[in-house]
């Protein structure tokens, strides 16, 4: 027998459907109410404000989910990472579209059925928000596919955005460079200063060589007896 | 420097016993030293929205903190003024930082005042939309008008102006008003049934 269980905000509003593969020896069970959804069948998402609606099977739900939380943590940190790319059809993609205010939902269907065509709904903040809070009641809800859990986790370092754009960035770097370009420019110009040559006359010179204690034993009992001889 | 010892001295220290409260948000690893000053300054600047929202708002900060039992980490309202300094935005930055229980704490406070705010936050967002969608300027949008006068009279009157990037803030109201609505969202997004996990991990995006 098909289940079907409905997650409600004002703007969106997330039906799904399907069965429990146990459910013969769940029947017995006196104490069991609700009847959980383990083999999901058809699930919907209608928005009521553009009045459309997007629906698929469990490929769609999973995509959905996992576009959705990929775009609520980039709304929350604004650190913008790329998606994860869907293998599987029908592919769903939101993206900003103005100041934050505006955002766009695409659902891409397999490019083999050209008879479904592509749909895009424009998503105000508010009915984004509420997205997210049914497909977050669908994963609280433990009876509806049990299987599927949220996962959250940080983005790494390597996608944050440094606060100062390229080109300031750049400048500094750019101004060492040229100003190391004018002034070997200045210096090249420069004539080349002559070094002075040495006279003849100091070459002719001898040098005088002084006898140098090889030993500092020996130095200070020379000295000594220099001393002793001059008293 | 001995300031800076004196002030490490007087936060109230953490307990063994976490409030279980606090167990809903994961643990993620951060450095001996605690949380990054990109935390701090995030989980400050959402506060600083929420006073910005509602008039009273740091009493019933304080009653909220009551009502959760998390006294034994915040016990008063000067404790609560020193974890938020830990912002290197502030003018009283006291180059502390916060444990991974006190950023925890702090988040718990954010996300149980935004889930009481959360109509007049969706107001807000709602009517940033419209004025946005005919072009007006957002001034012209009374209760949104005065949520990011609000902001900007609180970011004027806290934080260090000779810091670049508060000077730039201080020069271009619109950009200041950016970031009173990008904080407004946040706060929008954190009142859902996992908003306070997604808000959590998101002070730590770009961070891990």
């Amino acid at each position: 027998m098909n289940t079907t269980k409905q997650y409600t905000k004002p703007n969106c509003t997330l039906t799904i459907e399907g069965f429990d593969e146990n459910a013969a020896i769940l029947e017995d069970d006196s104490n069991y109410r609700e009847s959980p959804i383990s083999i999901l069948t058809r699930a919907e998402c209608y928005f009521t404000s553009s009045n459309q609606r997007i629906s698929g099977g469990r490929t769609f739900l999973d995509n959905l989910a996992h576009a959705v939380n990929n775009y609520a943590q980039e709304i929350l940190s604004g650190v913008s990472h790329p998606q994860d790319n869907q293998e599987e059809y029908p592919q769903i993609q939101i993206a900003q579209v103005n100041a934050s205010v505006l955002h766009s939902l695409t659902l891409k269907p397999d490019p083999t059925e050209e008879q479904i065509p592509q749909q895009e709904i424009s998503l105000k903040t508010t009915e984004l928000f509420d997205l997210v809070e049914v497909v977050d009641q669908f994963y609280a809800d433990e009876t509806a596919l049990p299987d599927v859990s949220l996962e959250l986790e940080a983005v790494g370092k390597r996608f944050r955005q440094t606060e100062e754009p390229m080109a300031q960035r750049v400048f500094p770097f750019v101004t060492g460079a040229v100003s190391l370009a004018v002034a070997a420019g200045l210096f090249f110009v420069l004539p080349v200063p002559e070094v002075p040559t040495l006279e003849p006359a100091l070459e002719n010179v001898p040098i005088p060589v002084e006898q140098i204690p090889v030993t500092p034993e020996t130095a200070p009992t020379e000295t000594n007896e220099e001393s002793e001889e001059a008293q | 420097m001995s300031q800076s010892a004196s002030t490490v001295s007087d936060l109230p220290s953490s307990t063994p016993t976490q409030p279980a409260i606090l167990d809903s948000l994961p643990n993620i690893s951060t450095s001996e030293k605690g949380c990054s000053p990109n935390v701090q300054q995030q989980i400050d600047l959402l506060l600083l929205a929420i006073e910005a929202l509602e008039l009273g708002a740091s009493e019933k900060m304080l009653a909220t903190i009551n009502q959760l039992n998390l006294t034994n980490i915040i016990p008063g309202r000067v404790a609560l003024w020193r974890l938020r300094c830990s912002n290197p935005w502030r003018r009283s930055y006291t180059r502390n930082s916060l444990t991974l229980e006190q950023a925890k704490t702090l988040m718990v406070l954010v996300v149980y005042r935004a889930k009481d705010l959360e109509p007049l936050i969706r107001h807000l967002i709602d009517a940033e939309h419209y004025m946005r969608n005919k072009q007006l300027p957002l001034e012209n949008h009374f209760r949104l008008s005065e949520y990011l006068e609000r902001f900007r009279a609180h970011f004027r009157s806290r934080m260090n102006s000779r810091r670049t990037k508060i000077a730039l803030y201080l020069e271009s109201e619109s950009d200041l008003n950016e970031l009173a609505l990008f904080l407004l969202r946040r706060l929008f997004f954190a009142t859902g049934t996992k908003g306070s996990q997604r808000i959590w991990f998101s002070l730590f995006d770009g961070e891990v």
